[in-house]
Parts: structure tokens; C-alpha cells; sequence
């Protein structure tokens, strides 16, 4: 198959239409979205408005209304015994209220007497003594649940967490923003995980119990443990063990906090393996130390010395630097091949966009990180790309990608008038990119960055040379007022 | 074959009924009483909104029609759970994005690689759309307006293609162009569409 004839319009608009593609067209074009993520996002918004078209459509055309159809399946579905139980409670509670109208005050007064009378007689007759707490292995229950929470096995797509569900040891726990959970845990002892949080139950290992927590925020109440047993809320940076008490956490992507108002904790840094006991009214904070980044690599125009750390802070040593002068594609590079420049360009070598014909990779130069768990660099919002660039003369785009890896997800932006078909020079402020899955969500100061990609043009054919490459952190007033690709005198900017 | 000038615009085709607040608090109260007469002209009011909110999300004609009958019974059942927090129809939207939700999990393709890159992406969407369903609402009104201000040519090529379901070949026999043709220019007006809707949301110019 030549893939210079693939056009991605015309295989969408062939997929929509219901046209079965071929094993190498559905390849090609798998192989375009998941390079250019805004691509995906516009077949998906087309699939939208498609879906909506034929909707309204259908709508307009049926010979049986829709409202004669529903009433119709609601006398069929009354037949159903659940249904008409649900519908009749609902009947016969509206009915109540409207017959006798509002209880009167006199009335909750009595209510809530009778309550308090009959929760007393409970705890007397049923109350658990602290001690007869089970040693075995209880679960641990969401007892409510607020807003959007999700619960999932390792790689599987998260479910809403509902009350009484049980929480099972490995799945993750995730609260949106406006998300909260509580689950009750061995007996009287409640934690609750809320706004934006990640977290689990780990498998119980004899009587130590743990809670693990990615990040965001949690409370907990916890009853005086047994002698033997343990609880203990475990982060990327410390361990909290449990005695008995009432404990703030909170973990982001640098740090975790832990504040105690009531009890004591013993409270273990990962980072520098402290550990000590925080008592009720204190508080310890495990701090991330940065990591010395391997950068001394062939193909480095400014090779930076091993050992060292580049930080936000060490703003004259650029974090990335390659202007591909000693012909070596660097090893970084997954997408990329280093060879002659065109006509024109600031130095005699560049790198040209992978070379993977057909696939739409033609056009994407990319550097990973090396180690599995390694990372290129830390997000932090001074930070500047630049580079020179030629893109073929077609009507091209040019975008920048970051693989943000504590967020899962691509960030970047894409210029829609790139100089096209000659030289010029791109300065990008990361700053500016937003989530390719949730344009709402940004890049946090110390997320893990372990790719870094630019796209060229998604028709195929169309090059991508890169020179000149360097990532910087800049200070405040240094960093540039806007993302540009243009000549600042270019009249088309 | 029909020709464009026999063909009707689709703005008297698409239907999204309006009503005044104070008919709808009625019919709710009344449908909550058990009166399927109300209840139908809830499901009148509000079955463009929901099915097209459905049909964004799920290609099957047959499932969305059923997923949209399965999100008024769910209303009816639970109709005393409204609490006019919120516009009934942002309530409705609620239903339905949990039915969509469902369904997609349940039917997650496990072919193509286009087909789960595409399915896995929809289904991101659907879970935002939990605290952007006014805002899905109005993306809906806003395709209505979009649509009936199309240029003539347009109008026609969507009337036929998606009013009318005559195929892409039958367009191209009756315009004298390729299938392909058709299918690409159905393609650009969909884009179109797209950047009207846009621009009407950030204008928040629903009119």
C-alpha cells in the first residue's frame, strides 16, 4: 500500500459512512489520531454533529410518534413487577403528601424523639466494645458517596461507585473535583477521600492494613487499634502508620502533608528515611527531592554535565539542547533520523520527522525518556521550547506534545498557520498547552514529562526538519508575552 | 428522484418543542400523580433533546430510540425525585448520559484499533459531560439554528442524505458526482456546522 495516497478526511468519511476499511487503512489511521490528538478530537466532534444530523432526522420521518411509543412501553413495562412496585411507592408517597399536606412542626418534633429514643435503646442493647473489634480481615464499605467517584480494577474502565458497595484490595479509587467518598473501614473507624484524589485499598498482609494514596486529599477517624494491628495510609513520599486517630493528608506530585488533630502517628519520610512520631496538633511534611537527569548523551549540541540537576532554578543550563551537528540521531529520539537539511537551513544537519512510510509518523519528531520510570523533564511554567523548522509547502499545522505522565494524558498546542515550505523559527511557552483528553485540566508545577513531541502536517508527504532544538526555564520576566511560529513581522501573524 | 426546490428546509423538520416553565412544573406534578396524559406531553417536550443528546454518542438508530424510551420510563418511575434544582431537562440529560454511559461500557469494541481509539475517546467525553450537560443542551439548540441557516445547496444535501436517508449513491446519481464527492462535501458542511455551533456557544448567541 503507498501511503502517500491516504488522506485521513477520506478514510474517516469512508468509516462513518459504515465503509468497511482494510487492516492497512484502519493501521494508517489509528496511527494518525494516536500521533495527533487533536485529530482525534475533531473525527470525534464530526461522529458528534453526524449523530446528531441523523438523529434529528430519523426524528422527523417516523410513522409511530415517540410519545405513543413510550406510553406504550410504559403500560408493557407496568406488567413488570419491579417497575410497578417502584411506580406505586412513588404514587402512594406523592399521594400521602398531597392528601394530608406538610407535617406539621409539632409533628417533626415527635419524629425526631422518637428517633433519638430508639437510636439510644440500639447503642445499649447492640453497642460493640472497642476491644471486640474482629482481628480477621473486614471489608472496607462506601458508605456515601458524593459527586463523581469511580472505582476500577487495574486497567479497566472505572465504574460509579455507589453506597454499600465494597471496596476490594488493588482497585483505584477516583474522586473528580466536586467527588467524595466515604467508606467505613474495621469497624468504627471511617476515611474519606475527596476533590480530585486517587487512591486504594491495599491487600491486608496479616493485621496491617494500608491505604494507599496516588493523590489529593484524605481524612480519616479511626478507632483505637488493637495491640498487633495496624493501619496505615501509604503515598509516593511517606508512610503514615496508625494508632488511633484523626489525620490530614494531603499529596501532590511533590510533596505529602500530614497534619494530626487527634492521637499520634508515626510517620515515615521515603525520601530521606526519616521517621518519627507527629502528635496531635503537628504536622510533617515528605518532600520529593529532584532527580539528576542522565543528559549527557552524543547529538547534545550543549551537553550538560552527568550528575548534575537541572531545576526550574538553574535557568542558564537548558534542560534539552540539540542542534544535531555531529550526525548521530541522539538516543533519545524515538521518531527522528538525523540527515542533510534543506536549502536554507541554519546549519548543515537536522533531524527529519520519523521515517515509518506509510504511517502518518513522516511527520513527527520525538525524544523519550530513556528508563522505563525515567522522565525528560519537570513541568514547571517557565518553561520555553524553541526551534528552527521547515514544513513542506502544503497546507500544514504544526503542533507541540508533552506526554505528561502523573496526569496520563498528552498536553500541547497546535499553530494552524506555520510557515510553510521555508525556514523559520518556533517559540513555544508550555505554559500554553492544554489536555488533549480534558482541555480543562493543566499541567501542574513537577509533573513528570517523559515525551516530548512535535507534529508536523497529518498529510503524508508533507517533511518535517527540526534544528536547533532547546528546552529552557526562563525567568519570570523573561519568558516570551506568547507562543509563536512566526517572524514577529510575518503579516499573515 | 426529488429535486432540490421540492425538497423541505430542515428547520420545519427538526423538532425541539418549547414550552413555558410553568406548563412543565404542571405537567411533572401531575405526572408524578400517575396522569400519563401529562407525562406524554413531557415526553413530547423533551424527546428531541434527549434522543439527539443520545445521538451524539451512540450511531445505532434502533438503540438510541430504545435508550431514549428506557430514560422517560426511568423518569416516570422516579419522577418524585425531581427537585426543580435544576431544569427538567438538564435532569432528563442526567438519565440519558447515564444510560450512554452504560451502554458504551457494556459495548466498548474490541476490533479495529480506529474503532476503540474512537469509542474510548466518546466515552470520555460522555463522563465530562456530567457537569456540562446545560451546556450539551445548548450545543443541541445550537445545530438546530446552525442547520437552518445553511446556504441552499447545503440545505438540500443534508435534507436528502439525513431527512430523507437517500443514500450517497442516489445524491451522486441525482447531482451527476461521485459517490466520494457527496461524502466529502457532506464532510465539509459537517465542519461547518461544527465551527457555527462553536461560535454560537462562545458567543453564547443561541438566538
Amino acid at each position: 500500500m503507498n501511503g502517500a495516497n491516504l488522506d485521513p478526511d477520506d478514510l474517516w468519511s469512508r468509516y462513518l459512512a459504515g465503509e468497511a476499511l482494510s487492516d492497512d487503512e484502519d493501521g494508517w489511521l489509528a496511527a494518525a489520531v494516536q500521533a495527533d490528538p487533536a485529530l482525534l478530537d475533531e473525527l470525534v466532534d464530526d461522529d458528534r454533529v453526524n449523530g446528531l444530523l441523523a438523529t434529528f432526522g430519523r426524528t422527523a420521518v417516523e410513522a409511530k410518534p415517540f410519545d405513543v411509543r413510550v406510553i406504550e412501553r410504559l403500560a408493557l413495562e407496568r406488567d413488570s413487577a419491579r417497575f410497578a412496585s417502584k411506580v406505586d411507592a412513588r404514587l402512594r408517597a406523592v399521594r400521602l403528601h398531597k392528601d394530608r399536606g406538610m407535617p406539621t412542626r409539632r409533628w417533626w418534633v415527635s419524629a425526631v424523639a422518637l428517633g433519638l429514643a430508639t437510636a439510644t435503646v440500639a447503642l445499649v442493647l447492640f453497642r460493640r466494645p472497642t476491644r471486640e473489634i474482629s482481628d480477621g480481615i473486614e471489608d472496607a464499605v462506601a458508605t456515601e458517596v458524593r459527586g463523581d467517584v469511580r472505582v476500577a480494577r487495574a486497567g479497566a474502565v472505572g465504574t460509579a461507585l455507589v453506597p454499600g458497595q465494597v471496596l476490594r484490595p488493588g482497585e483505584r479509587i477516583e474522586t473528580a473535583a466536586d467527588g467524595r467518598v466515604t467508606w467505613r473501614y474495621l469497624g468504627a473507624s471511617r476515611v474519606t477521600l475527596s476533590g480530585a484524589s486517587v487512591g486504594w485499598v491495599e491487600a491486608s498482609v496479616g493485621k496491617h492494613h494500608a491505604i494507599r494514596i496516588e493523590s489529593g486529599h484524605v481524612d480519616a477517624e479511626l478507632a483505637p487499634q488493637p495491640a498487633g494491628r495496624t493501619i496505615s495510609f501509604e503515598t509516593p513520599h511517606a508512610r503514615a502508620t496508625v494508632v488511633g486517630t484523626r489525620l490530614g493528608l494531603w499529596v501532590n506530585n511533590i510533596e505529602t502533608r500530614l497534619e494530626v488533630f487527634q492521637g499520634r502517628v508515626l510517620f515515615e519520610n521515603l525520601w530521606d528515611d526519616s521517621i518519627g512520631h507527629v502528635h496531635a496538633g503537628g504536622s510533617k511534611v515528605a518532600r520529593a527531592v529532584p532527580r539528576a537527569l542522565s543528559v549527557d548523551e552524543p547529538g547534545r549540541a550543549s551537553p550538560v554535565a552527568s550528575g548534575t540537576t537541572p531545576t526550574p532554578e538553574s535557568s542558564d543550563i537548558p534542560l534539552l539542547a540539540f542542534d544535531f551537528e555531529n550526525g548521530t540521531t541522539p538516543g533519545g529520539f524515538t521518531t527522528g533520523q538525523v540527515v542533510a537539511c534543506p536549502p536554507g537551513g541554519p546549519s548543515g544537519l537536522c533531524i527529519l520527522g520519523g521515517l515509518f512510510p506509510p504511517s502518518p509518523m513522516d511527520n513527527v519528531v520525538r525524544t523519550e525518556a530513556q528508563e522505563p520510570d525515567g522522565e525528560l523533564f519537570r513541568y514547571t511554567d517557565h518553561l520555553v521550547l524553541s526551534f528552527d523548522y521547515w514544513l513542506g509547502p502544503g497546507k500544514n499545522r504544526l503542533s507541540v506534545q508533552v506526554w505528561n505522565r502523573d496526569k496520563n494524558q498528552n498536553y500541547g498546542m497546535t499553530f494552524f498557520d506555520p510557515v510553510c515550505g521555508g525556514w523559520a523559527h518556533a517559540v513555544v511557552r508550555l505554559r500554553d498547552g492544554r489536555g488533549y483528553r480534558d482541555a480543562r485540566q493543566v499541567v501542574a508545577d513537577g509533573d513528570r514529562i517523559t515525551k516530548l513531541s512535535i507534529v508536523g502536517s497529518r498529510l503524508v508527504g508533507e517533511a518535517l526538519y527540526i534544528d536547533n532544538l532547546k528546552l529552557d526555564v526562563v525567568s519570570p520576566a523573561a519568558l516570551p508575552s506568547a507562543s509563536t511560529v512566526r517572524p514577529p513581522q510575518d503579516p499573515l501573524k | 428522484m426529488r429535486d432540490g426546490a421540492g425538497v423541505a428546509a430542515p428547520k420545519d423538520l427538526v423538532a425541539l418543542n418549547e414550552h413555558s416553565a410553568v406548563d412543565e412544573a404542571d405537567m411533572v406534578r401531575r405526572t408524578a400523580l400517575g396522569d400519563t396524559g401529562a407525562f406524554g406531553q413531557l415526553v413530547r417536550a423533551h424527546q428531541g433533546r434527549v434522543r439527539a443528546y443520545i445521538g451524539s454518542y451512540v450511531r445505532s438508530p434502533d438503540v438510541v430510540d430504545d435508550l431514549a424510551q428506557e430514560v422517560f420510563l426511568t423518569a416516570y418511575a422516579s419522577v418524585g425525585s425531581f427537585r426543580g434544582e435544576s431544569a427538567f431537562s438538564t435532569w432528563l440529560l442526567g438519565i440519558a448520559r447515564h444510560r450512554v454511559l452504560g451502554h458504551l461500557r457494556t459495548h466498548l469494541r474490541k476490533g479495529r484499533l480506529v474503532d476503540r481509539l474512537i469509542d474510548g475517546r466518546r466515552l470520555d467525553r460522555v463522563e465530562d459531560d456530567a457537569a456540562h450537560l446545560d451546556e450539551r443542551e445548548r450545543a443541541i439548540a445550537a445545530l438546530k439554528r446552525c442547520v437552518e441557516i445553511l446556504p441552499p445547496g447545503s440545505s438540500v444535501l443534508v435534507t436528502e442524505h439525513y431527512f430523507q436517508a437517500n443514500t450517497l449513491a442516489d445524491i451522486g446519481r441525482r447531482t451527476q458526482k461521485g459517490e466520494s464527492a457527496v461524502r466529502m462535501t457532506l464532510l465539509r458542511i459537517r465542519r461547518a456546522l461544527r465551527d457555527c455551533i462553536e461560535r454560537r456557544l462562545a458567543s453564547s448567541g443561541i438566538s
